[in-house]
């Protein structure tokens, strides 16, 4: 027999490994292990070449913009247009949407959730490794677009470099990681929680994220969007979308401090990883 | 935790285990107590064998009843799991692993450190044959493959109850074969282990001890030698396909163990008989030296099927 770390000493049939049949693995090393696990298996996704082409679309346009726009809007403008309608109303829901969903949803799917199932293990703790998991491959993702990003507007381009530019584009690289971190919650909740997470999941981005965040009135602050851009230190330099302009058209300007909104935000991340664990461990799934 | 009530010879029993989908029952009032030893779960396709299997390995929780593993409810002692190694019949493995990641995953959340886990993973592999292929990615594997490295993930912790759930689905025979023997010795060190299957004769290979389920219910349970008997007094169906019906069909009335012979159109004779094995014997004879040309023969009664319509309905 094997040394074990919880698994004392024992043969078969005997009763040496009894004292406490009760104990499952420690939460922290379950946790590792699923994320370990999760990641090395979302990097050898073929899905990762589909984002990663996704991704490299702001990239397109900050070298479209190097080498004709630079005269219609200075580097701040340009990434603060990139950053609200190409990362945070684009980017952020697609990649959410992909990693978010399958957090758990592709083990139930793949029918792999019976070898974990059947393991002395914490659902809840499979639950935060898978999605921490995503949280990381994704967060990862769409830093290294940003970063590459401002490589390919600084790069050769001195006059970009200023205050104001750095402080936006630090805003917009901590808004995006928090915004990715808030969805895939959301989507790894809705994985758990039903049939055909990603129909419900696109509902949720189109017909309330998208919709009642630009309505009027306080209703839009129900809205994850709303929050989000409520923490974009510079939204006067989004002048040209038609978004921003239906927002100043429609909306009374309901104002939340920024650390509000960061609470919020934080906050909800919170709530949509315990909603989703709590799920997980409560639900039964059957495996066919 | 609750505590335990059954005698130490036990491994594994139900009492009273139910479940059910909405209005569909799978297993209803199921009480069995394994000792160790290989047990086979016989049943035919849709008798609640899986349904029985994932209750008594924890993966759905009974309807009513309990499933004591050593004596222990399993569904308030999840720590039971490092006991427990269980091959599901779903062909589901993390395809993007290779063989040996998956199975060191597996091996890890069981407790075991990862030095522990390369080491154990490794004997598993071995003892499934599978060395050669262990750095390759799962994708990759054939049918009989990933059976193996299911069997192996089971194996690798070193368990003391093993639930197989139709372990062979898709081996060829060399690794058929291998499993059948490896699960033999299994069940001789000790262990217990409850191998399901629909086809009786693999069953018959590696144990005389099994269950019968039919419509979610234990139908029968003991030596398979009883069952065997069983099968041979019940009449069976043979459909034989030749060039002289007629001469054959003759021939054939005249056997001690034929019941009954009809003569079919297009070279079809239909036998029916309660020893089927003798028939088989005689065919080749009656085919070389009779001069009675038969093109094939093939049983139109599956045993475990004839079998179990022959328990539900009591002979008739």
């Amino acid at each position: 027999m094997s040394q074990a770390i919880l698994a004392g000493e024992g043969t078969a049939g005997g009763s040496e490994r009894l004292e406490d049949p009760g104990r499952v693995l420690a939460n922290s090393t379950t946790i590792w292990l699923v994320y370990r696990a999760a990641v090395l298996e979302l990097v050898r996704r073929k899905r990762l070449i589909f984002l990663g082409l996704a991704l490299a679309l702001p990239l397109f346009l900050t070298v479209i913009w190097r080498l004709y726009g630079a005269g219609y809007a200075d580097a701040t403008q340009f990434f603060a247009n990139l950053g609200t309608m190409v990362y945070l109303k684009a980017l952020v829901y697609l990649v959410s949407l992909f990693y978010g969903v399958p957090a758990i949803h592709d083990e139930i799917e793949g029918r792999t959730i019976t070898y974990l199932f059947t393991r002395p293990l914490s659902r809840g703790a499979i639950y935060a490794g898978r999605l921490l998991a995503v949280q990381t491959v994704a967060g990862l993702l769409l830093a290294a677009s940003l970063g590459v990003c401002f490589l390919l507007m600084v790069i050769g381009n001195a006059r970009a470099i200023n205050l104001d530019f750095i402080e936006l584009y630090t805003n917009y690289f901590f808004v995006v990681l928090l915004a990715v971190f808030c969805y895939t919650a959301v989507f790894s909740l809705m994985g758990t929680l039903f049939k055909k997470p990603l129909v419900w999941g696109i509902l949720y981005i189109f017909a309330w994220e998208s919709s009642v965040s630009m309505m009027p009135a306080r209703m839009q602050m129900w809205t994850l969007e709303w929050h989000l851009r409520n923490l974009i230190l510079h939204q006067q330099d989004v002048t040209s979308s038609l978004n921003q302009f239906l927002r100043h058209f429609l909306s009374v300007d309901y104002s939340m401090p920024f650390w509000g909104s960061l609470a919020i935000l934080l906050g909800a991340i919170v709530v949509f990883t315990l909603l989703g664990g709590s799920v997980f461990s409560r639900k039964e799934y059957v495996i066919h | 935790m609750s505590g335990a009530v059954s005698p130490p010879s036990v491994t594994l029993a139900t009492e009273s285990l139910s479940r059910w989908y909405g209005q569909v029952i799978g297993i209803n009032d199921v009480n069995v107590e394994i000792t160790p030893g290989v047990t086979g779960l016989l049943g035919l396709n849709g008798a609640g064998k899986s349904t029985l299997f994932k209750v008594m390995a924890g993966q759905l929780a009974p309807s009513k009843g309990i499933v004591r593993v050593f004596g222990y409810d399993l569904s308030h002692n999840r720590g039971l799991f490092r006991r427990i190694g269980f091959v599901p019949e779903p062909d589901a493995l993390y395809e993007s692993m290779t063989g040996r990641e998956m199975l060191v995953y597996l091996t890890r959340l069981q407790g075991f450190s990862k030095t522990e886990a390369h080491r154990l993973a490794a004997e598993a592999l071995e003892r499934t044959h599978l060395t050669a292929d262990a750095d390759r990615v799962v994708r990759g594997y054939s049918k009989g493959m990933r059976q193996k490295i299911k069997l192996a993930q089971a194996l690798a912790h070193d368990p003391d109850i093993f639930f197989l759930d139709e372990p062979f689905n898709g081996m060829d025979p060399v690794s058929r074969h291998e499993a059948m023997e490896l699960i033999t010795q299994l069940g001789e060190q000790g262990k217990t282990v409850l191998v399901s299957s629909h086809i009786l004769h693999e069953v018959e290979a590696m144990t005389s001890r099994i269950l019968l389920i039919h419509r979610g219910q234990i139908l029968a349970e003991g030596d398979i030698g009883e069952i065997r008997d069983a099968i041979e007094r019940h009449p069976h169906r043979i459909e034989i396909h030749c060039k002289s019906p007629r001469p054959l069909a003759a021939r054939l009335i005249k056997m001690d163990d034929v019941q009954g012979v009809h003569v079919e159109p297009g070279g079809l004779v239909l036998v029916e008989s309660d020893l089927p094995r003798s028939v088989y014997r005689s065919l080749p004879h009656l085919a070389l030296e009779e001069d009675l040309p038969i093109h094939s023969w093939t049983t139109l009664d599956d045993d475990l099927k004839s079998l179990f319509e022959y328990l539900v309905e009591g002979g008739k």
